[in-house]
């Protein structure tokens, strides 16, 4: 079976390596694809671009959303995932530096599955992606999402 | 000149001639009143007069001088009803004129008054915009300032974790100082972000059942449970009314600050208690027995930043007990202590009572 793609969406350059590094040191099987900011996000789920090949960059099991991004913001590429009839069901964990009720309370109504205010050391970030990997990748049944591959891959 | 004494006792003298002058030549005298010294005529004197054309001549005279008075009377009236009249309509004008000014001021007054409303709205909403701008400003500031700062302290993680190895004690601790120091920048940030959340939440306020939130706050340190802590709540604590956020950011507050200053070795006791105060009023005390707090030292407790110890001693930002007293005013309350060194402290929060929901 393949192995679970998680979508990254993030600016910060630390932020994303940071979340490679321990991913790697929890040994994560899944693989990881880092989104740099919300407009290369909505590429990638579109299939646009580069991002036409679904074997090298396949259809998320997981998104992991940061808010605050240049161009499009999280809550945009939120909104636009809820609105499309194939990607709609995909898991969005959304993990913010905001602690902000009313960010909070927006990425819910936008659709979010799950929110986390950014760890600030890498033990704490372990500490977040033990539990994602426990919950969501592990205990949680996900839904089944097929996009079609017409004009989107170049794959076979 | 028996006539003209008679004459001169009647009550209107300046008659008397004209009387006189009718008795003797009553048409002259018609005509030229005040003039009877020109009416003796020669020989008037010598007309032929009965007893009764005399008699009848008299009763005339007396109907013509009423005539003439009220004449007079009239004509003087006239005149004083026209003098009134005139100045009648010049006080009118006048003060026709007088109420057009003060009509014209009040105008201008109120007109003043509506310009300055809305000058002060505009003034308002523009502080306002100003003041929420600001916020939003030092909000993301903040934040913008947390990722760099996740930066640093992650990088040397890696750094200490992965190539302390290759170096010498003396360059690890260096190491370690840095992700220290990132984490207390990072608290500061945080605690002031907190602080910020306190001054702007929307403070609603409804019944809250402290004995609830306590007892659900407490449940969630494990370092407040048993033997770590004694924490103890004496009786049933009120309902008070306040706003559950505020209310929990400030039990949170005053237990781990109750918890932390203690000397070395000593186990935390604390004890939670509420009292009825007039008014309508309910106190809670939270006493512990750590270190107090020293006389001189009363008037900084709730001062932002204020740190009455060391950090080495004791860890924190010292925003705790400044973040509680803003939150507790907020929802119309105060707050207070009794404390000696040596002696713990009683920390006290008093809010209106709630009724039960």
């Amino acid at each position: 079976m393949k192995p679970i793609t998680i979508l990254l969406v993030e600016d910060e350059e630390s932020s994303a390596f940071f979340f490679q590094h321990v991913m790697t040191k929890l040994e994560m099987p899944q693989s990881l694809q880092v989104a740099q900011d919300g407009q290369e996000a909505l590429d990638y789920l579109d299939g646009k671009g580069r991002f036409r090949d679904r074997i090298t960059f396949p259809i998320p099991g997981l998104i992991v959303l940061d808010l605050k991004m240049p161009r499009v913001t999280g809550f945009e590429v939120l909104g636009w995932i809820r609105k499309q009839p194939e990607l709609r069901k995909l898991i969005v964990i959304v993990m913010s530096t905001s602690a902000s009720d009313s960010d909070i309370n927006q990425a819910y109504e936008l659709g979010a599955n799950a929110y986390v205010v950014k760890p600030s050391g890498l033990d704490e970030l372990a500490e977040v992606l033990r539990s994602i990997q426990h919950f969501w990748l592990a205990h949680n049944r996900g839904p089944i999402v097929r996009v079609s591959t017409v004009d989107k891959t170049n794959v076979p | 000149m028996n006539r003209r004494r008679r004459g001169g006792q009647r009550p209107f003298s300046k008659n008397t001639a004209i009387i006189e002058a009718a008795e003797k030549r009553p048409e002259v005298a018609m005509k030229n009143p005040m003039k009877p010294a020109a009416s003796k005529l020669p020989g008037s004197d010598s007309a032929p007069t009965t007893e009764r054309e005399r008699s009848r001549l008299k009763d005339a005279a007396v109907a013509n001088e009423s005539l003439l008075i009220a004449g007079l009377h009239q004509q003087e009236l006239t005149f004083a009803a026209e003098a009134l009249s005139t100045r009648l309509q010049v006080e009118i004008e006048e003060r026709k004129a007088a109420e057009a000014a003060l009509q014209q001021a009040k105008d201008r007054l109120s007109n003043q008054a509506l310009e300055l409303e809305h000058l002060v709205a505009a003034r308002t909403a523009e502080l306002r915009e100003t003041t929420r701008e600001l916020e939003a400003f030092s909000y993301s500031v903040a934040h913008d300032m947390r990722e760099p700062l996740r930066g640093m302290r992650g990088y040397a993680e890696i750094l200490l974790a992965e190539h302390g190895a290759m170096l010498n004690p003396t360059g690890k601790a260096y190491l370690e100082r840095i992700v220290q120091s990132a984490s207390r920048m990072d608290m500061l940030i945080q605690d002031v972000l907190a602080y910020t959340k306190v001054l702007h939440a929307d403070a609603m306020l409804t019944p809250i059942d402290l004995n609830r939130l306590t007892r659900d706050v407490i449940a969630i340190y494990p370092e407040w449970q048993e033997p770590l802590a004694e924490i103890e709540i004496v009786g049933v604590l009120p309902t008070v009314l306040g706003h559950e956020a505020l209310l929990t950011q400030c039990i949170t507050n005053l237990l781990s600050n109750a918890v932390k200053f203690m000397d070395p070795g000593v186990v935390p006791r604390i004890q939670i208690r509420g009292e009825a105060k007039p008014d309508a009023r309910q106190r809670v005390w939270f006493e512990n027995n750590g270190i107090g707090i020293a006389p001189k030292d009363r008037d900084r407790v709730f001062g932002m930043f204020v740190r009455l110890n060391s950090k080495t001693e004791f860890g924190g930002t010292g925003i705790g007990l400044t973040i509680v007293r803003r939150a507790i005013e907020r929802m119309g309350g105060r707050i207070d202590f009794e404390s000696e060194p040596g002696q713990g402290s009683r920390f006290w929060i008093e809010l209106k009572e709630g009724s039960k929901p």
